[in-house]
């Protein structure tokens, strides 16, 4: 076997394995930050465990042969029991299921995956007789090979099963020609059984829904698109989510009527978001009215397309709609146009990536692109008969947000509240609406005035506005999107499990016992490691603080850039492959070094806080995009030139190839279990930033100590 | 400073830190304790040995030691005598239209004071009020308004019904039962909205006080009680038929979830159930199903679903049935079931129209069952 392959194609599998698992497993676990965060902590600890336990595996080329074998028939299989995982939770499609089984299911999937690709790096580096710089450079550059691949190959064209089964097919023969011990039967059965995977992605999914009918599926770089039937009605979802159905007119009616009644004679309307769900119908229903709608996905309204009545497929063609198909924050940045309604057709801010949409920020751009009197509204899920201390955080953080934008600010009560904002007065008076209704013959059926009395009752409208306006005054900015964390804390109370008691006690604890403890005790054992002075601490510490910093770094510069120029699927996918191409090029400029010293370690300790101080003084909404190109290629750069260094002066002291790439990796999963779904959203990006820059100070303080013991 | 003054001022830190963290955690767990709960000794309950108690209000029986709460979360054994902890305790005050409960066959057009604690004796995965139902009433914030308060507050706002809704009232039913009496005093309705998981010694009592019964009847069919609901169809049926023997006006309202519970062959079975033991009189409505708490991504029930239901239960002989949740439709009306004519039109909550004469048809003068003033 050509020695240069397996640790090239361990790179090319862990990256596209991962990536591949994370959509998926996005697709079915409802896509928020905590699942996401789960999957990929999960992954990367039993990583990190395959390669530090991989010492207690003796290394024969066979068994590096097998090593790649398991990781490649796992990985189908972990898609296969993923995509039933709601017969082994015991629930319908469509039914929520709480954390305890979704965190059971991202370590069960990724275990036998990533753990043998943990054990492969260590094998790699036995083959590589012990030159794990070697390795790592390969697989650096595998990974960014893949990157590329995945990313504007395989995710644009192909379903997340089809991308599993083809890159099985390529790894496999690729392993087939590198083996001297070749069994063609064997590799016949397993390609038969990828061309399987490749073949029933949509019969399994169909499965997978019953007893619903599902009729069309699609794989867009944004999610899992999927239709439904039941009946005359059809459902649309993105990641298992109910995106809408078609007919629902109380969704579609209460989307835009609350708004657009407001001032029914204004004629300039901007939509972002769900007119395929029938807003855009609704909306035409004022004749003089124009209206630009944006959608992000074109996929979206085209597989909506394919299956709505012509009578809905009309009002996209209408000569009063101009259909944008764009990042809605972009748009509205860009466009000269004001309008007289801003309307959002959005889901609820359940990620940092939706969240964006119900900051400050975004409100003043809003603000500034309504005409004089102009109307801004959103949509949020609501209760209507009780508001929880949790559904209570979350109402209250986007009204004060709103408030601090807009002098005039009211809430429709009901199951969903609609948000009104304007510089003028707006009216829920029941009776005041229902005359414009009936002035506009609005044929409509749920915002109608035999409903609205009911539901603008003024009982109902103050009990809403007390309940909010008793909540907490913290405003939703997009360096510190709290309201996410609010509807994560709310999400979570479904479930009342420990679940629930772990994000409500989070919520509580406060910066105190959340970073001010562990970076006390981080220097605890700064302290007890200078003094035990054992040499190779000084070189594996920095690795396992790199990893950290590195997933927390990328978590914001990924945040932070879609919050400030949108969502552009290649654009982020080019930060990823930045990021990896920098790794390869560190590792490569690691391993030029023609003799490596401990000094070295702290230059580029103290790169990395060069990199973090200037990312703080740097980070806000006009930050030139080309700086997030350069951050994260630079993060690379030096990540993958301390991984060299370190592990290059540690293996002077002891052959233990595994431990550096598992501390790497363990500091990564740290930071991946708490960055995005708690730290982020409770004390926003900047403080985050602050506190890896500490963190980093402190390393590179620790460094400076053991000068003189490394030097002994 | 030497190893061990390390370790030790390290350790002590540590220990510090830990109880700060531990303290932190245990106000977690101990909120229970600061909210205040009611503590109003329970109607239906048998002493057991051991301080233990048997709870006889539902269908659970729960047996409880000393300190342990029912299913419900709202009642608890506390040194041998079982007390409800939410008399008086309110978490959700509305007004709203008689129709919205649905009542279609009760003072149409009266405002009732919609009123409702914390707690259920069941756990449906698509409860419309889980935030309230699905917790413990020291997870949620209510108010203090005594049975009194709520009559006098009826009186205010000029309620003529008052309606124990959204959570489950069985569970807050010593409050509820005082405040139907108070009501009656004044000449005020009361009308439960119930699952309808309630023994038949409370039921009977309860049905001297109160005087309509909405009972949800959320399937036919026990597996998907026990799958959805987390309780049982049988005693529910029974609740249903002890209430259709008495003077105490009845309603049902079956959710039509697709695919769960909409076959027709289960809509057929019901419906011969209901003619046979309840009668054809009794007002049925199919209500829309609309995605909600842990069933949030299903689809919503289609029309036609709907339609074909409202029609397998017209065919099997029920006179007064309706489809709910679909404003403007025409079975949201009620007609004539001699004459054929509309005699009540509705739209949404609104009543359009009311053509009843003295409980009679006006275009026929066919009596029409309910309680119309």
């Amino acid at each position: 076997m050509r020695k240069s392959i397996p640790p090239f194609l361990l790179g090319f599998l862990a990256l596209s394995f991962q990536v591949i698992l994370l959509r998926e497993f996005s697709a079915h676990f409802y896509g928020n930050e905590i699942t996401f965060g789960l999957l990929l902590s999960s992954w990367l600890l039993w990583g990190s465990l395959g390669s530090i336990l991989a010492k207690k595996i003796r290394f024969s080329l066979h068994r590096l042969e097998n090593a790649f074998v398991v990781a490649l028939i796992s990985f189908p299989m972990s898609l296969i029991i993923l995509r039933f995982s709601r017969y082994v939770i015991g629930i319908l499609p469509g039914e929520m299921t709480g954390m305890i089984p979704i965190f059971l299911f991202s370590l069960g999937l990724s275990l036998p995956v990533s753990f043998p690709l943990g054990v492969l790096f260590v094998f790699n580096t036995h083959l590589q007789r012990g030159d794990l710089s070697r390795v790592y450079i390969l697989e650096s550059l595998g990974a960014s090979v893949s990157g590329l691949v995945v990313y504007f190959v395989f995710i644009p064209f192909l379903s997340n099963w089809q991308s599993a089964s083809l890159i099985g097919v390529l790894s496999f023969t690729v392993l087939f020609i590198a083996s001297e011990k070749r069994k063609l039967w064997s590799l016949i059965l397993i390609l038969c059984f990828l061309a399987l995977i490749f073949v029933f992605d949509l019969p399994s999914q169909k499965i997978y829904w019953k007893p619903f009918s599902l009729i069309q599926s699609k794989d867009t770089p944004y999610g899992k698109l999927q239709a439904l039937e039941t009946e005359e009605q059809i459902s649309f979802y993105n990641n298992s989510l109910l995106i809408y159905s078609y007919p629902d007119l109380a969704s579609s009616e209460e989307s835009v009527h609350f708004a657009l009644l407001q001032n029914p004679s204004a004629d300039h309307a901007l939509l972002i978001g769900g007119g395929a769900g029938g807003s855009l119908s609704q909306a035409l229903k004022y004749p003089q009215l124009y209206v630009d709608h944006v959608e992000i996905d074109p996929q979206v309204i085209q597989f909506s397309l394919m299956f709505l009545p012509e009578k809905e497929k009309e009002s996209f063609h209408s000569s009063r709609v101009r259909i944008f198909y764009e990042d809605g924050r972009v748009f509205l940045r860009r466009t000269r146009k004001t309008y007289d309604f801003i309307i959002l057709n959005l889901p609820d801010p359940s990620t940092a990536q939706i969240n964006r949409f119900y900051t400050k920020e975004f409100f003043l751009i809003a603000r500034e692109k309504l005409s004089d009197g102009g109307i801004f509204s959103f949509r949020i899920s609501s209760a209507e008969n009780y508001i929880s201390y949790e559904l209570q955080s979350l109402l209250a953080s986007l009204y004060f947000t709103l408030k601090e934008v807009f002098p005039e600010v009211k809430v429709v009560p009901g199951g969903t509240n609609i948000f009104l904002a304007s510089s003028d007065a707006l009216s829920l008076k029941a009776e005041e609406l229902s005359q414009k209704i009936k002035k506009y013959r609005l044929n409509n059926t749920f915002v109608s005035p035999h409903l609205l009395m009911s539901r603008l009752s003024p009982f109902r409208v103050n009990f809403l506005k007390n309940r909010i306006q008793e909540g907490e005054k913290i405003a939703n900015l997009d360096l510190a999107p709290i309201s996410y964390f609010f509807n994560s804390v709310l999400w979570s109370t479904q479930f009342q499990g420990i679940e629930t008691k772990l994000l409500s006690f989070f919520s509580k604890a406060g910066r105190f016992w959340l970073l001010d403890i562990p970076l006390f005790l981080f220097i605890m054992l700064l302290l007890f490691l200078v003094l035990r002075t054992r040499r190779s601490a000084f070189y594996l510490l920095p690795l396992a603080v790199m990893g950290f910093t590195t997933i927390s770094f990328e978590i914001i510069a990924l945040i932070s850039f879609q919050t400030f120029y949108g969502y552009l699927y290649k654009r982020v996918a080019l930060l990823f492959t930045c990021f990896m191409f920098g790794l390869f090029l560190g590792s490569l400029r690691g391993k030029a070094r023609n003799i490596v010293y401990f000094v070295q370690i702290i230059f580029i300790q103290a790169g990395f806080i060069c990199l973090l101080f200037l990312s703080l003084f740097f980070l806000n909404a006009s930050t030139p995009e080309i700086c997030f190109y350069f951050g994260l290629f630079a993060l690379g750069f030096l990540g993958g030139d301390l991984f060299i260094v370190s592990n290059r002066l540690y293996l002077k002291e002891k052959k233990n190839y595994g431990l550096g790439y598992g501390l790497d990796l363990f500091g990564s999963f740290l930071g991946a279990v708490a960055v995005s779904s708690l730290f982020i959203p409770l004390f926003g990006l900047l403080t985050v930033l602050r506190y890896l820059l500490l963190l980093n100070s402190f390393c590179l303080a620790f460094l400076v100590f053991g000068l003189k013991n490394v030097q002994k | 400073m030497n190893r061990r003054q390390f370790f030790k001022t390290t350790g002590a830190a540590g220990i510090t830190a830990c109880s700060g963290f531990s303290s932190l955690l245990m106000d977690m767990y101990t909120f229970a304790e600061t909210t205040n709960l009611s503590k109003k000794e329970a109607v239906f309950y048998k002493k057991l040995e051991d301080r233990e108690i048997e709870c006889t209000l539902c269908p659970r029986f729960c047996r409880l030691g000393d300190k342990e709460r029912g299913y419900c979360g709202v009642r608890e054994n506390i040194g041998g005598s079982y007390y409800s902890l939410v008399y008086g305790k309110a978490c959700a005050v509305h007004i709203d239209p008689i129709e919205k409960k649905p009542f279609f066959h009760f003072h149409p057009r009266s405002p009732a004071l919609s009123l409702a604690s914390a707690g259920c004796n069941v756990n449906c995965r698509f409860c419309q009020n889980w935030d309230i139902s699905q917790v413990r009433p020291e997870q949620i914030q209510h108010f203090d308004f005594p049975p009194d308060k709520v009559v006098q507050f009826a009186l205010k706002n000029s309620c003529p019904v008052i309606a124990y809704t959204y959570s489950e009232p069985v569970v807050f039913y010593e409050y509820m039962y005082d405040t139907s009496i108070l009501a009656r005093k004044q000449n005020i309705k009361n009308v439960v909205v119930t699952g309808g998981h309630i023994n038949p010694e409370p039921l009977a009592k309860l049905m001297e006080v109160v005087d309509g019964i909405k009972v949800d009847l959320k399937s036919f069919n026990e597996g998907f009680y026990s799958r959805y609901v987390r309780g049982e169809l049988h005693p529910v049926l029974e609740a249903i038929k002890m209430i259709a023997r008495s003077k105490i006006w009845l309603e049902i309202v079956y959710l039509v979830i697709p695919s769960l519970n909409d076959s027709p062959e289960e809509i057929k079975t019901m419906s011969r159930w209901i003619l046979k033991e309840v009668g054809p009189d009794v007002p049925l409505h199919f209500s829309r199903f609309y995605p909600m708490y842990l069933m949030k991504n299903l689809p919503p029930t289609p029309l036609s679903t709907l339609e074909r239901a409202h029609n397998i239960a017209v065919q099997e002989g029920i006179r007064f049935v309706y489809i709910g949740n679909i404003p403007g439709h025409k079975y949201e009306n009620t007609f004539c079931p001699n004459c054929k004519n509309t005699i009540i039109q509705r739209k949404g909550f609104s009543v359009i129209k009311i053509d009843l004469d003295n409980r009679r048809c006006k275009h026929c003068q066919h009596i029409i069952p309910g309680v119309w003033s």
